[in-house]
């Protein structure tokens, strides 16, 4: 069950938020808890075992770590771990490392179809927090397996993030207040990542699938950058869309979720995209990763090392293909030019050479991003330098045809979507209500239309 | 005082709006169909437990959610009419012309399905020995390039047909669309007045002889078609259905099941949503044609929907017609071959470019 589907709008929502504010307060966590497995386990309910394996073991686990010192608790900390990598790689990886070790010669092994369980990436590593920051002694331990179960299965943020740390909401999962500014700033931060997602993600979504598309003759070369223009914009409002959605319920829940996005397309350099772009799981390798690995202070050569690790790991965190991979070491490989002398160079050149240079970049790393197929994507690629016509006609509709979508999802990704809003909140304070019922009304509108399909119609 | 005011305003505006929406779906009647799409809605989901711990649960539930969505028809409008008011030229693939035309898009093709297509046809021409006549109707988003908004890139349909004509190595006859009207304006056919110009086309540059003289008479005025159906564009207004009649002309029509009907039109047809069936009651694997022409030719025609509007005419000039719709139909073609019969192929170009269904001519 996806936030943008009208299963979610009109009938799950409603019934939780119904059920959680008429329920007793102490019963809160309880309540967040049964229905955030019910949301878990809707898609595959066999599922909903692996969940609760997982906050067993990670809660079991906690408890070891906070009690005991020295050994003991290292001990519990490594086997937790393990205990989620191993859950992570059998049903996300099994599949690619098989496949990938057949393809080295060991074909008796079996290829295996395992199905993903909705989320595993960004739960697990929510999930491995905990344990981890109780060893540091960062954040205490939980007591309640229902509270530390709800943080655990928590819906907003289950499927697509932001990865929330144990410790962020550790004291409002024992003690949170809602107030009607909460409700209603969440409500409004919903609405703004449903209008995100509904209706520019997914227009521009369709715009590049059908680029993609393209016959050769057709694929020129602007239509091509048209098309990963098209790709960027979708991902982003997906993404942060998403977040959105997932911060909003947040905090009508009564839960304050960090940040994910910070307008990354207005980044200055790529070091600087990654400190703007999912930034939870950035500092969710850093912290946990890069730092541990020993980050700058053992030498230039070692860091480069840890950088390298890091991005392969993030190529690899996005998904079970060389593609991802590619994507992450095309970024390593970027940030470690950036660090031994790029940015110095970047840092005086004019500003709208940096967003270009960047921008470029990030446009190119799309493309091994979006083609799972990396024959697929090179020759994307190929199209968006080399094609016999620089445009054509069709080119001229899909700018033409997309505009408004195009402009708003460009303005939008500047800081210029802050200032209107800021604008309008402080002169024209009755705006907000007319927008935000405007952009239940037009995803609504957006999400029926997704399932409209006079198709069979059309050709028999 | 006055922004919690507001705050709790728009609250309440937004609750409402999903409790209002939630509960009119629980209230009210489930509809089964939807003309406008001319489907069946999905069924509600099977709740027993095998169903259920499936996998398949979630989508079965989200779309009969989606397919009873309360003011169906209501949200498609308010999505179509939210694009065109903000600039798109098109919804769903359909143009929004000037005029009121409502046109379909066709900006690319595959090369490769037109290729095998034409091999497919000369290969069974050559095989039986006949000389097919080929109609190969342009459509609107061709010719009334004019009527498009500044921007929507339409393929260039007469060189497509040259193109078409030259793989195919038989001329395909050349049709004067400069007339109006020539198509529906909410459908993706041609209309009777279009269909009219098809015929004269097909006199003069295949059977050498003249037109023979229709009549034409309005039988309904309410007609939305496809494209009305496909854009969401629902203000727009209904038009004609119109019947072309040729003196003395009798037909009888039998279906692939063996169900006979007196004349070419099917009058129980236009008080349906699609209209269009009205001639030769819309798609069929196979239907035949007996008339009171005595001519002495007869018609093997392969084709698409483009031709069930053509039809009425041709039945003046063959005593009997055999029409055979390769989408459905996966018997032998050449079993309706005679001597004296013309090979036919009507197709609209578009729908020509993207058939896949031609290899199951044999």
């Amino acid at each position: 069950m996806v936030f943008s589907s009208l299963t979610f709008l009109y009938a799950y929502l409603p019934v939780v938020l119904l059920v959680y504010f008429l329920c007793p307060w102490k019963y809160r966590n309880f309540v967040l808890f049964a229905v955030s497995l019910f949301f878990y386990g809707w898609g595959e309910p066999v599922y909903v075992l692996v969940m609760v394996a997982s906050i067993l073991m990670n809660w079991l686990m906690g408890r070891i770590i906070a009690r005991r010192e020295g050994k003991a608790a290292r001990n519990a900390l490594i086997l937790c771990i393990v205990f989620n990598l191993c859950l992570l790689g059998f049903f996300k990886y099994a599949g690619f490392i098989i496949q990938n070790l057949r393809a080295l010669g060991l074909r008796s092994l079996r290829p295996v179809q395992v199905s993903l369980p909705i989320g595993i990436s960004f739960y697990t590593f929510q999930t491995m927090s905990y344990p981890i920051d109780l060893y540091r002694r960062q954040t205490e331990e939980q007591h309640s397996l229902i509270s530390f179960g709800a943080y655990v299965v928590m819906f907003p943020q289950l499927i697509a993030g932001p990865i929330v740390r144990y410790r962020e909401v550790a004291q409002e999962l024992n003690e949170r207040s809602i107030t009607v500014g909460d409700a209603h700033d969440g409500l409004v931060r919903f609405c703004q990542g449903l209008a995100k997602k509904v209706l520019i993600a997914n227009s521009c979504g369709a715009v590049f699938e059908e680029i993609s598309r393209l016959a050769d003759p057709d694929m020129t070369i602007l239509t091509a950058w048209l098309g990963i223009l098209f790709y960027a914009l979708q991902i982003y409002y997906d993404f942060s869309g998403y977040s959105d959605m997932a911060i909003g319920i947040g905090r009508i829940l009564g839960f304050h979720f960090p940040e994910n996005f910070d307008h990354p397309y207005t980044a200055r350099s790529i070091t600087d995209f990654w400190r703007r772009w999912h930034m939870t799981l950035s500092y969710w390798f850093r912290d946990y990763v890069y730092i541990p690995l020993g980050g700058n202070r053992k030498g230039l050569p070692r860091q480069l090392v840890n950088i390298i690790i890091v991005w392969f790991l993030t190529g690899l965190w996005h998904g079970a293909a060389w593609n991802f991979i590619l994507w992450g070491m095309f970024y390593g490989f970027l940030l470690i030019l950036e660090k031994l002398f790029l940015l110095k160079y970047l840092q005086k050149a004019p500003r709208f050479l940096q967003h270009s240079y960047t921008m470029a970049a990030v446009l190119i790393a799309w493309v091994f991003f979006a083609f799972t197929d990396i024959g697929q994507g090179m020759h994307y690629l190929s199209r968006m330098f080399a094609s016999p016509a620089l445009y054509s006609g069709l080119t001229l509709y899909y700018l033409r045809d997309n505009l408004a979508v195009l402009l708003i999802g460009i303005l939008a990704s500047t800081t210029l979507l802050q200032k209107a809003d800021r604008f309008l909140q402080e002169r024209l304070p009755w705006s907000t209500p007319l927008l935000c019922a405007g952009c239940l009304l037009l995803c609504t509108a957006f999400i029926v239309d997704a399932s409209y399909n006079p198709f069979l119609y059309f050709r028999f | 005082m006055k922004e919690n005011t507001l705050k709790k305003l728009n609250l309440l505006l937004c609750g409402t709006i999903i409790l209002v929406l939630s509960a009119a779906f629980i209230v009210l009647p489930r509809r089964t169909f939807s003309e406008n799409e001319n489907r069946a809605l999905a069924a509600a989901p099977d709740t027993s437990m095998r169903s259920v711990f499936s996998g398949d649960f979630d989508t079965a539930f989200e779309t009969w959610f989606t397919d009873h969505f309360p003011f169906r028809d209501f949200w498609i409008g308010l999505k179509a009419y939210t694009k065109q008011y903000s600039g798109s030229l098109e919804n769903n693939d359909v143009f929004f012309a000037d005029d009121g035309y409502l046109i379909r898009r066709f900006q690319t093709y595959d090369e490769r399905t037109l290729m095998q297509n034409t091999e497919l046809i000369r290969e069974f021409c050559t095989d039986q020995g006949v000389q097919p006549y080929i109609l190969l109707v342009p459509t609107a988003a061709g010719t009334r390039q004019t009527l498009l908004k500044a921007g929507s890139y339409s393929l260039d349909q007469e060189a497509l047909r040259d193109h078409a004509e030259e793989l195919l190595g038989y001329p395909v006859i050349r049709i004067d669309t400069s007339v109006d009207p020539f198509y529906f304006r909410t459908d993706h056919h041609w209309n009777a007045y279009g269909a009219l110009q098809g015929y004269k086309a097909i006199c003069a540059q295949a059977l050498q002889k003249e037109p023979e003289d229709f009549t034409m008479t309005v039988v309904a005025d309410d007609f939305r078609g496809t494209m009305y159906s496909r854009s969401g564009a629902f203000r727009h207004a209904g038009e004609d259905i119109v019947r072309p009649d040729h003196a003395g002309l009798q037909a009888t029509v039998t279906l692939e099941d063996g169900t006979v009907h007196e004349g070419l039109f099917f009058e129980e047809r236009l008080a349906e949503k699609d209209k269009y069936m009205y001639y030769l009651d819309g798609n069929h694997a196979f239907e035949s044609i007996e008339t009171n022409v005595h001519s002495g030719r007869r018609a093997l025609i392969l084709k698409d929907s483009y031709a069930h509007i053509l039809v009425p005419y041709l039945a003046a000039e063959y005593e009997h017609i055999d029409m055979i719709d390769l989408r459905y139909f996966r018997g032998n073609a050449s079993d309706y071959l005679q001597e004296n019969t013309d090979v036919w192929f009507i197709y609209s170009l578009d729908n020509f470019c993207e058939d896949p269904y031609l290899v199951f001519l044999k």
